[in-house]
């Protein structure tokens, strides 16, 4: 893997590169629609430009902007202004689709879970971070995380009738 | 979980190409270090400033603190219950050396109670058939003095006739039913017959009123005759001390080398002054005259002694403000002597010089003192020829000529403390 300048700014192309799927996998997640998850890739990588900070190391990098992601999610999803208008575009707010049947089922099945569970999910399956990483991402316990990974699982199952999982 | 399921979706879950192509002009366009929102941090202050300038006008504005109750300065006052002298914790006594204490009443003993008060103390029968016989007429007083002087004496037998007869001759008159024994006028009988030295002090201090004709210096603060019978004029303390006019002027009216001087804090005029404002009180404030038994001028304390019947706020808090060094006034709250209230005024009051007053038994004061004469008339002019039986007796209370205010005699006293 390319090393890249610990100092945020530099090199943001190849920074955007390693972590876009992340940052916009975690927003559209945690928002549930590509507009919100648009404003909030766009806001993380320019908070990111500008901070001006100093990582010690790729994962304290990482977990920033995935602490960033989330709290970006939250200021745009918990708006009153947000809460209170709707949109006037369908495809703003239409959901987001996969090219496979199988695949929109199991969206459709993880965007129903609670967020406690929902996020816990995504970082553990789709991004494949350990549950030390989802915890300091999340700012709880490794055990709650988890307990939450436990719960989520169960509830996604049903949900999906225990199809696509391997057990 | 299907592994492969989940990196399809997640390839799928990335920033479209125009997404990207966005952000990449947004961060050519930003600058490197995000500006300081100034906009921001000046309306959160301007916001603070403008709580502190409403909170400071809302204070200014608000009325004070105001306490539902405000001290209100109450008069001290000694309570004395009954006649036996107890006084209560709460008491607070102030200046002077004859406060906190119960006299018994200088009433006249009627041959029955002098025959059970001798009896008590072991005399025989035929000892108080044979004193009775020499016709002194004693008093409570005289008696409670006799029996403590005995009592603290030496002697095996210290109720002997010899005893009580040497006493008596000192300190009693012989009722023979003729006129009284030798009487200065208008002095008690019991009190001063027949005491030389109190004669002479009582002339000085007729001649220093005389000088005074009525008005009191400022420096005067009132006199008393001692125990010796001296007359001690009292002169206020803010004199030089180191300047002896005065003494020598008051020695120069009298014409006595005999009178001695003491200091003392308030001056006559300035308890003549309190006293009529005390004589307003009954008419002014019908509740503090229901209460006030007595009040006169005790010159030896220099101060107002007043004798309450029952104590309330009301009065203590006129009192108060009369005297606010709470030291001129005396209060004393307590039952009155007598028990025949209704023949005499609970009101009347005169000056008491105070002095050489032997007529009580010890050295303490009391409220309960209530003068009960057995002479009845002071007035030597009106003298009757026999004196009134001693179950004819009235209260002092009942004089037809009362000595003016100043005079050095106690002859008529009203409930005093």
């Amino acid at each position: 893997m390319e090393t890249l300048p610990l100092r945020a700014g530099g090199e943001m192309d190849a920074v955007i590169d390693r972590y876009q799927n992340t940052v916009y996998g975690l927003a559209l997640t945690r928002t549930g629609n590509r507009a919100d998850a648009d404003d909030v890739f766009q806001e993380v990588f320019l908070a990111y430009y500008q901070c001006g900070k100093t990582f010690r190391d790729e994962e304290h990098r990482k977990a920033w902007l995935l602490r960033t992601t989330i709290n970006q999610s939250r200021r745009v999803t918990s708006s009153s202004w947000r809460q209170k208008t709707v949109p006037l575009s369908e495809r703003e707010d239409a959901p987001v689709q996969f090219r496979e049947q199988s695949e929109n089922e199991v969206w459709s099945a993880l965007q129903e879970l609670a967020e406690d569970y929902r996020l816990p999910i995504y970082l553990f399956y789709f991004q494949e971070l350990s549950t030390q990483e989802i915890a300091k991402a999340l700012s709880i316990r490794p055990g709650a995380v988890r307990m939450r990974l436990t719960r989520g699982r169960e509830q996604l199952r049903e949900k999906l009738k225990g199809a696509y999982f391997d057990e | 979980m299907n592994k492969e399921l989940f990196d399809s979706m997640n390839k799928q879950m990335g920033p479209s190409p125009e997404l990207r192509e966005a952000l990449s002009e947004k961060l050519a366009q930003a600058p490197k270090k995000r500006p300081i929102p100034w906009m921001k941090y000046g309306a959160a202050a301007a916001c603070a400033v403008l709580a502190a300038g409403v909170f400071t006008v809302y204070q200014a504005g608000k009325p004070r603190f105001q306490p539902l109750t405000r001290t209100v300065p109450l008069h001290s006052y000694v309570m004395v219950e009954g006649l036996t002298g107890t006084i209560q914790e709460n008491a607070t006594t102030a200046t002077g050396g004859s406060e906190g204490a119960v006299r018994d009443q200088d009433t006249g003993m009627t041959p029955e109670d002098l025959t059970a008060a001798m009896l008590d103390v072991g005399y025989t029968q035929d000892e108080v058939n044979g004193y009775q016989a020499i016709g002194y007429q004693m008093t409570w007083a005289k008696w409670w003095k006799f029996v403590h002087q005995q009592e603290n004496s030496e002697g095996d037998d210290p109720f002997n006739l010899d005893d009580l007869k040497l006493f008596s001759q000192k300190e009693l008159y012989i009722s023979t039913g003729a006129l009284p024994a030798p009487n200065t006028g208008d002095l008690p009988g019991g009190a001063y017959v027949g005491d030389a030295p109190v004669q002479e002090g009582a002339e000085d201090y007729q001649r220093l009123m005389d000088r005074f004709n009525g008005t009191y210096p400022d420096w005067y603060g009132g006199a008393y005759l001692d125990r010796s019978g001296r007359l001690v004029v009292q002169l206020v303390e803010d004199k030089d001390p180191g300047d002896k006019t005065l003494e020598l002027q008051v020695l120069d009216w009298t014409g006595s080398d005999s009178v001695m001087f003491s200091s003392c804090k308030y001056s006559r005029a300035q308890l003549s002054e309190l006293m009529d404002r005390l004589n307003a009180l009954p008419d002014s404030n019908p509740e503090c005259g229901d209460v006030m038994a007595g009040w006169g001028i005790n010159e030896e304390a220099n101060r107002i002694d007043l004798t309450l019947t029952q104590v309330n706020n009301s009065i203590l808090v006129v009192l108060a403000e009369l005297d606010p060094e709470d030291d001129m006034i005396l209060v004393q709250v307590g039952q009155r002597a007598t028990a025949d209230v209704g023949t005499e005024d609970p009101t009347v009051h005169h000056t008491v010089p105070g002095g050489a007053d032997t007529s009580v038994p010890n050295e303490d004061d009391s409220i309960a003192y209530e003068p009960y004469y057995d002479g009845a008339k002071y007035d030597v002019e009106e003298l009757p020829e026999k004196l009134p039986k001693l179950e004819q007796k009235q209260p002092a209370a009942t004089v037809d000529s009362v000595p003016g205010e100043g005079s050095a005699d106690t002859a008529a006293r009203g409930p005093r403390s």
